[in-house]
C-alpha cells in the first residue's frame, strides 16, 4: 500500500471515528444517564429503590409545599403512570412551572424521590 | 330506699291501672286497681259532669224498661198508676225480641178468634138478663160452650178452657150447695117434729104429775119420780131421747149452714181470683170474659172483690175506693183499648220513619198487650224494621256503658240515617269530649311522669282510663311505661354493659328511657348524651352515604361511611351499609387504604402519592385532600439538610 493511500486509510478512519465519537456523544446527550424510575415499585415498596438514582420524565403537576429551599412538586410521569411527589431545590437554575416536561435524574433518600438534575424535554 | 319504694310505686301503679283494665281485673287494695275498677265503674262513680253527659246519652238511647213505664229492678210495668208484675226483665225482653222475630199472625185467623169472644160477650150481656124473651141461663150455657170453641185458636193460649174449667167448678159447687140445701130443710122439717113431740110429751107429763101429787105424800111422790127417771135411761141429768135427738139434729143443722155458707164463698173467691189473675197476666179479653160469667153467676150482692187485698193495693192505688168486679172489667177494656191506639200510633210513626218513638211505643204496647190482637198481627215488614233498630239501640246502649266510643258512634249514625226521630249530636258531642279529656290525661301522665311526679301520672292515667278505657293512647303509654319501669330498675347496669362493649346504638335506641333512669346519675347522663350524639352523627352521615349510593357517587358514599366508621366502628348500621358500598368503591378505597398504610409507616411521600390516586378517582374526596396535605406537612417537616447529590 502505498503513503498516500495509508494517509488517506488514515485519514478517513480518523473521519470515521470522528464522526462515530460525534454521533455517539449526540447519542448520549440525548438519552437519560440512569434507569427509569419504577413508579409502581416505588409506590408498593418504596424501600426497594432506596439509595438509587432513576431518570423520571415527567410534567409539571402543581407544587405541594415549599420550605426550607426545597419545593415539593408532583410530577406526572409522560408514560401516564401515577403522580409522584418530587422534591426540587430552589437552588436548580430553573423555573418550574405547571405543564413544563423535564427529565429529572432522581434519587430515592427516606422514601423520597429527591431531584438531582434535570432537562427540559 | 326511697327511689326504689318510688319505683314499686310506679311499677305497680301505672301498669297495673293501664294493663288492667283492659282484662277487666278490679283489685281493690292497690290504688292503681283501684284506678281499673273506676275505670268499669257506673255512673255514679264518674264526676258530676260526666255523670249528666252520660246520662243524657244514656237516655236518648233508653228503653222503656229503664223509663218510668218499667222498672226493672222491681220486674213491674206500671200503666196508668196500675202496676203489672212482668217477672224477670231480661227474660221479657227476649220475648219482645223473639216477638219482632215471629211472623205477624194471621188477621182473618184472629178476626175469627175475636167473633168468638164478642159472641160469649153478647150472650152474657146484662140486656139478655132484661129481656123477657131470652133464657139467660140458655145464654151463660151457650157461652160457656163457645169458650171451648175460642180455645181451639192459638191466640188464646187455652184460657178460655181455664175459664170453662172454673165456670163448670162454680156450677159444681152451686149443684153442691143446692143438694145441701135440700139436707137442710129436711132437717129442719125433722127438727120441728122433734120439737112439737117433746113440746106435747112435756105438757102430758106435766098433768099427771099433778094428778099424782094430790093423791100421795110428798116423800112417795119424790121416790116415784126417781124411779121413773131410772126407768127412763139411768140418766139423772139428761132428758128424754127425743130431747136427745133435737140437741144433736140442732147441732148437726148448725155445723151444715156454716160449710154451705163457707162453699158458697169458696166458690165466688176462685171465679174473683181468677179474674184477677187473668187482668195480671195481661189476659185482658178472659178477664172481661171472666167478669162477664161472674155477673151472670153470682147474686148482685157478691160483686164487691174481697180477694187478693194486696195485689189490688199495688193494682189499684187508690185504695179506699171498693173494687168491684166491674172495676176490674173497666182496667181490661182501658189496656186493650190503649194497646190499639197505640199499635196505630206505632204502624203511622213507622210510615214517617220516626222509628225511635215507634220502636218505645211498640215495646210498651207489647209489654201491656202482647196477648192483643193488634199486637199480633202487627206487620211483619214493620217488626223487621223494629227489631234492626232495637238490636242496634241495645249494642250501642251496652257500648256507652263500657265507654267503647268508637263503636258507639258508628252505630248512632247508622241510626240517624234509619230514623226521623233520632239525632246523635248529643252523643258524639259527649263521646268526643270524654275521648278527648282522656286523651289529654295520658299527655298529662306523659308530663308528670318526665318530671318524675308518679303520683300525679298515677292519677292521671286513673283518670284516663276512667274517661274512656279503651283510649289507644293507654295501651302504647302503657307497654310504653311497662319497659319504662323495667328500666328504672336495669337502666344503670345496662347502660354500663352496652357502654363497655361500645354498643352506642342501643343506648341511643333506648335513649329516652335510660334519660329517665339515670336522671339522678350526672357521670351516666353525660356519657349517655355523648353516645346518643355520636350514633346521631353516624346516622346523619349513613343517610347522606345512602343519598350518594343511590346517586351512584360509589366514592362519596364510601367516603361518609369511613366518616361514620370514625366515630363508631362498630355501628352495625355502619358496617351494614359499608359491606355494600365496598365493592363499588373498590380503586378508591384501595387508594386510601394504600395511602394510609404508608402514612402509618412514615413513608409521607409514598402516602401523598397513593392520595393522589385516590383524589383523582374522587376529585371531592376530603379524605385525600386531608391526606395530601398532612403528608406534605410531614414531608417537608421530616427534612434534614442534605446536600444535593450528583
Amino acid at each position: 500500500m502505498s503513503r498516500k493511500g495509508t494517509l488517506i486509510l488514515l485519514a478517513a478512519l480518523g473521519l470515521t471515528l470522528t464522526v462515530a465519537g460525534g454521533v455517539y456523544s449526540l447519542v448520549r446527550q440525548g438519552q437519560p444517564q440512569h434507569p427509569p424510575l419504577p413508579v409502581q415499585t416505588y409506590l408498593e415498596t418504596p424501600d426497594g429503590v432506596e439509595g438509587y438514582r432513576f431518570s423520571l420524565s415527567g410534567s409539571i403537576d402543581r407544587q405541594l409545599a415549599t420550605g426550607d429551599s426545597k419545593r415539593l412538586i408532583f410530577v406526572e410521569p409522560l408514560d401516564g403512570g401515577p403522580k409522584v411527589p418530587v422534591l426540587f431545590s430552589t437552588d436548580l437554575p430553573v423555573e418550574l412551572h405547571p405543564g413544563q416536561r423535564y427529565r429529572i435524574t432522581v434519587q430515592a433518600r427516606s422514601g423520597i424521590l429527591h431531584a438531582q438534575d434535570l432537562r427540559k424535554l | 330506699m326511697r327511689k326504689t319504694s318510688a319505683s314499686f310505686k310506679l311499677s305497680a301503679g301505672l301498669c297495673g291501672c293501664l294493663l288492667l283494665p283492659q282484662v277487666g281485673l278490679a283489685q281493690a287494695t292497690n290504688p292503681a286497681r283501684a284506678a281499673t275498677a273506676t275505670a268499669t265503674a257506673p255512673i255514679t262513680e264518674l264526676g258530676s259532669a260526666d255523670r249528666t253527659f252520660l246520662r243524657t246519652a244514656m237516655e236518648q238511647l233508653m228503653s222503656p224498661e229503664q223509663s218510668g213505664a218499667i222498672d226493672p229492678s222491681a220486674g213491674t210495668l206500671t200503666w196508668r198508676g196500675r202496676t203489672f208484675d212482668l217477672g224477670n226483665v231480661r227474660v221479657f225482653r227476649a220475648r219482645f225480641e223473639r216477638y219482632l222475630n215471629l211472623s205477624a199472625a194471621d188477621v182473618e185467623r184472629y178476626e175469627a178468634y175475636r167473633g168468638k169472644l164478642g159472641e160469649v160477650a153478647d150472650l152474657l150481656s146484662p140486656r139478655h138478663q132484661l129481656d123477657p124473651n131470652t133464657n139467660f141461663g140458655d145464654n151463660i150455657e151457650q157461652a160457656y160452650r163457645v169458650l171451648f170453641e175460642a180455645s181451639e185458636f192459638d191466640f188464646d193460649g187455652g184460657n178460655s178452657r181455664v175459664l170453662a174449667g172454673m165456670i163448670y167448678n162454680s156450677w159444681r159447687m152451686r149443684d153442691e150447695i143446692r143438694a145441701d140445701n135440700q139436707q137442710l130443710s129436711a132437717w129442719r122439717r125433722e127438727r120441728d117434729t122433734l120439737e112439737e113431740g117433746i113440746d106435747r110429751a112435756g105438757r102430758i107429763r106435766a098433768q099427771e104429775s099433778e094428778a099424782r101429787a094430790q093423791s100421795m105424800r110428798r116423800e112417795e111422790f119424790d121416790r116415784a119420780q126417781r124411779a121413773q127417771a131410772a126407768a127412763a135411761g139411768g140418766n139423772v141429768m139428761g132428758g128424754s131421747t127425743d130431747e136427745r135427738r133435737l140437741v144433736r139434729k140442732e147441732a148437726l143443722l148448725e155445723s151444715y149452714q156454716a160449710n154451705t155458707a163457707i162453699k158458697a164463698n169458696v166458690a165466688k173467691f176462685q171465679f174473683q181470683s181468677q179474674i184477677l189473675y187473668f187482668l195480671l197476666q195481661r189476659r185482658f179479653e178472659h178477664a172481661l170474659m171472666a167478669a162477664d160469667f161472674y155477673r151472670a153467676l153470682f147474686r148482685g150482692s157478691a160483686q164487691q172483690v174481697e180477694v187478693g187485698t194486696e195485689l189490688l193495693a199495688q193494682f189499684i192505688p187508690k185504695a179506699d175506693l171498693v173494687p168491684t168486679v166491674d172495676t176490674l172489667e173497666q182496667i181490661a177494656r182501658e189496656a186493650i183499648n190503649d194497646t190499639g191506639g197505640n199499635m196505630e200510633a206505632i204502624r203511622n210513626a213507622v210510615l214517617s220513619r220516626d222509628l225511635m218513638g215507634a220502636l218505645e211505643r211498640l215495646q210498651e204496647a207489647f209489654h201491656l198487650g202482647e196477648f192483643l190482637g193488634p199486637v199480633t198481627t202487627f206487620s211483619e215488614e214493620d217488626r223487621k224494621t223494629i227489631l234492626r233498630l232495637y238490636r242496634l239501640k241495645n249494642q250501642a246502649r251496652d257500648l256507652l256503658d263500657l265507654r267503647d266510643f268508637d263503636r258507639v258512634l258508628a252505630i248512632v249514625r247508622q241510626i240517624e240515617t234509619m230514623t226521623e226521630d233520632f239525632t246523635a249530636s248529643s252523643i258524639e258531642s259527649y263521646a268526643q269530649s270524654a275521648m278527648r279529656s282522656s286523651s289529654l290525661q295520658v299527655m298529662a301522665a306523659k308530663h308528670a311522669l318526665a318530671s318524675n311526679d308518679f303520683a300525679r301520672a298515677e292519677s292521671a292515667l286513673g283518670e284516663a282510663a276512667k274517661l274512656w278505657p279503651l283510649n289507644p293512647a293507654l295501651n302504647e303509654f302503657s307497654s310504653s311505661m311497662a319497659q319504662q319501669s323495667d328500666m328504672f330498675f336495669q337502666g344503670a347496669p345496662m347502660f354500663d354493659s352496652a357502654y363497655e362493649t361500645g354498643n352506642f346504638r342501643a343506648l341511643f335506641e333506648k335513649r329516652n328511657e335510660l334519660a329517665i333512669s339515670l336522671l339522678n346519675d350526672p357521670e351516666r347522663s353525660r356519657k349517655l348524651g355523648e353516645a346518643v350524639d355520636r350514633v346521631a352523627r353516624v346516622d346523619l352521615l349513613l343517610m347522606q352515604a345512602r343519598e350518594l349510593l343511590a346517586q351512584n357517587n360509589a366514592y362519596g358514599a364510601w367516603e361518609l361511611v369511613a366518616a361514620a366508621e370514625a366515630l363508631d366502628p362498630r355501628d352495625a348500621q355502619m358496617v351494614s351499609l359499608k359491606s355494600e358500598a365496598l365493592p363499588r368503591a373498590a380503586p378508591f378505597v384501595e387508594a386510601l387504604r394504600s395511602a394510609r398504610r404508608h402514612e402509618t409507616q412514615g413513608n409521607w411521600a409514598v402516602a401523598l402519592a397513593h392520595y393522589q390516586v385516590a383524589l383523582d378517582l374522587y376529585p371531592a374526596s376530603r379524605t385525600a385532600r386531608e391526606g395530601l396535605d398532612r403528608s406534605s406537612s410531614n414531608v417537608m417537616a421530616g427534612l434534614v439538610p442534605i446536600e444535593t447529590g450528583k
